[in-house]
């Protein structure tokens, strides 16, 4: 609310922009500053999955949560990457190669543009924006309050509130966002919302700019923030668009993983993933359908892709356990549903209103329609192993949603937002869509322009 | 068109629209930062007001806890402790049911040597 806040977020924002580029120097380097500057998105999201994850076993622990926690906690993983970059040898970024422009590149100046006037008059929509939704006021920031206030999650307190074994991470990044701004402010808070949409937008434009053209990204990017339930949701202080912007920038690692391009996007997809896990229930299941994708789609290196995706998966699982075991033992229960099966006659109509709202262009306009044509169209013409991985990623998601909702046979089978989660859960695979759309169709376009097979 | 020509269309063509909406937006007047003191809601007279008698608003919980102790123990029972709109933790006594007796009580309070002000509930 005041100018003070938005300053402490800005510094806040920076300090997650500092941790995460000492992870990603330590597990990939920089070979120039230009270099940094491209992969600054991702390094921001990385910064705020380390940061959540260990905030969160600060909390399981029994570390009090004040400000200084905080601030220890982002100080001893910048200083643990440093010491794990330097002993593999990371050398500082060195000066960057003069920039070449065509033509084209005027396309992607149009993209950028019209991005960063987006996210002006976001801002202006965030900076003032009351806490009306429902989850938010009603369990979420009360949460995060809690734990400003005392320092730890109090049992007596959090069966009060719904769903009290959901994982920390949001409400602890939101107690930092408190920190920061000195104060309680939960209508500012939204403003660390918008800094998390723009630096999943810098994340995946930084992460694709360069191996796809420009011409074909950027209207998937603008197709994407303008769908209509993301422009209207994107501030809202759950945990929902954060999961999904750790997911999607995971498949995006997992991509360059699956391409064979080196060996940093595995651990990135691993620390992204593992704060997915951390941030919501759904999670797990987001985690579990990546990993099986990519097992699917590296079916054929078997012996030398499979062991690798065997420790990530496991890296994951660890990372999720401590939250589980804590909560187990204080007497918390509700984060599974009542039996792995779903009851048959709830299964039909579950799986029909997945792809009911899947399809629904008033939710997503055209991003999974697109979605669904560009995989089809790779798999014809472009690079089938990752039409294959997005495909299979793309079956399993909307598997995994019709689950919940016939799983969860408290949970009415419609799509009302207010008792059924199948709206914000399909949201992350719309937003998937949106990135993975101009992967697969560069590697349609790239192909045919070599007449090769494409590469993304 | 050489590489100067092109890298100064394209900064153009991002700097333009990027510049010119705030300046838009900002052309009707500068934006408002509310302060904290928003909160803050003098009596304004009306009959229907209701009102409390505010001994604190503090930014750190324990800090507001704390008061409110001190204040109870004082004898200055019935107080209670609130997060207000602006993320102040509040400590205040609603059982006011005239501005003059709010006055009344917040001078006793301020006799005590602590801090009260009548304020209206909004």
């Amino acid at each position: 609310m005041t100018a003070r806040a938005l300053a402490g977020l800005l510094v806040l924002n920076a300090g997650y922009l500092v941790v995460g580029s000492s992870l990603l120097w330590a597990v990939r380097g920089y070979g120039s500053w230009r270099e940094w500057a491209r992969y600054a998105g991702l390094a921001y999201l990385l910064g705020i999955a380390g940061l959540g994850i260990v905030w969160t076993l600060m909390l399981v622990v029994g570390v009090p949560m004040r400000a200084l926690a905080f601030l220890a906690g982002a100080v001893l993983l910048t200083v643990l990457c440093a010491i794990v970059g330097r002993a593999r040898g990371r050398s500082r970024p060195g000066p960057s190669a003069p920039l070449v422009l065509t033509t084209l590149s005027l396309v992607s100046a149009v993209g950028i543009a019209a991005v960063g006037v987006f996210f002006e008059a976001l801002f202006r929509a965030g900076r003032l924006h009351g806490l009306y939704a429902f989850d938010a006021w009603s369990f979420w920031v009360p949460k995060a309050k809690a734990i400003y206030a005392e320092g730890e999650l109090d049992v007596d307190f959090l069966v009060q509130v719904a769903h009290p074994s959901y994982p920390p991470v949001v409400p602890l990044l939101d107690v930092a966002a408190f920190h920061a701004m000195g104060g309680v402010d939960v209508v500012t808070l939204h403003v660390q919302y918008w800094f998390y949409a723009v630096g999943f937008v810098a994340a995946i434009a930084g992460m694709l700019l360069g191996r796809i053209p420009g011409w074909i990204l950027w209207p998937f990017v603008v197709l994407v923030l303008v769908a209509p339930r993301m422009s209207e949701s994107l501030l809202v202080p759950q945990a929902d668009f954060l999961l999904q912007f750790l997911v999607v920038a995971a498949v995006v690692a997992a991509v360059f993983w699956l391409r064979e391009e080196a060996g940093w996007p595995l651990p990135v997809l691993v620390v992204l993933l593992g704060a997915a896990v951390l941030t919501k229930r759904e999670g797990l299941l987001l985690a579990a359908v990546v990993f099986a994708a990519l097992a699917v789609a590296s079916a054929d290196r078997l012996r030398t892709a499979w062991p690798k995706l065997a420790v990530a998966g496991l890296a994951v699982a660890a990372i999720a356990m401590p939250w589980r075991l804590w909560y187990r033992d204080h007497g918390l229960t509700g984060e599974s549903p009542p039996g792995f099966l779903p009851p048959l006659d709830r299964v039909e109509e579950s799986l029909r209103l997945s792809l009911d709202v899947l399809l629904d262009p008033a939710l997503w306009s055209l991003l999974t329609v697109l979605g669904i044509a560009a995989v089809v169209l790779s798999a014809i013409w472009g690079d089938r192993r990752l039409a294959l991985f997005v495909g299979t990623l793309l079956v399993l998601l909307v598997l995994g949603g019709a689950w919940v909702s016939a799983a969860f046979t408290d949970l009415p089978i419609s799509a009302d937002e207010a008792v059924n989660p199948i709206v914000r859960y399909t949201g992350g695979i719309a937003l998937l869509a949106g990135v993975v759309c101009p992967i697969l169709l560069a590697g349609i376009w790239a192909g045919s322009r070599r007449g090769t097979e494409a590469v993304p | 068109m050489t590489q100067r020509r092109l890298r100064n269309v394209a900064v153009a063509i991002v700097a333009v629209p990027m510049l010119a909406y705030p300046l838009l937006a900002v052309a009707g007047g500068a934006p408002r930062f509310p302060s904290r003191d928003d909160c803050v809601h003098l009596p304004s007279g009306e009959e229907a007001e209701q009102l409390e008698v505010v001994y604190g608003r503090l930014g750190d919980p324990i800090a507001a806890e704390n008061l409110l102790a001190e204040i109870t123990g004082t004898g200055f029972v019935g107080a209670e402790l609130q997060l207000d709109d602006c993320g102040r933790w509040k400590v205040s006594y609603d059982s006011i049911e005239s501005r003059e007796q709010g006055e009344a009580l917040a001078e006793q309070v301020r006799a005590a040597g602590f801090a009260a002000r009548v304020e209206a509930v909004r």
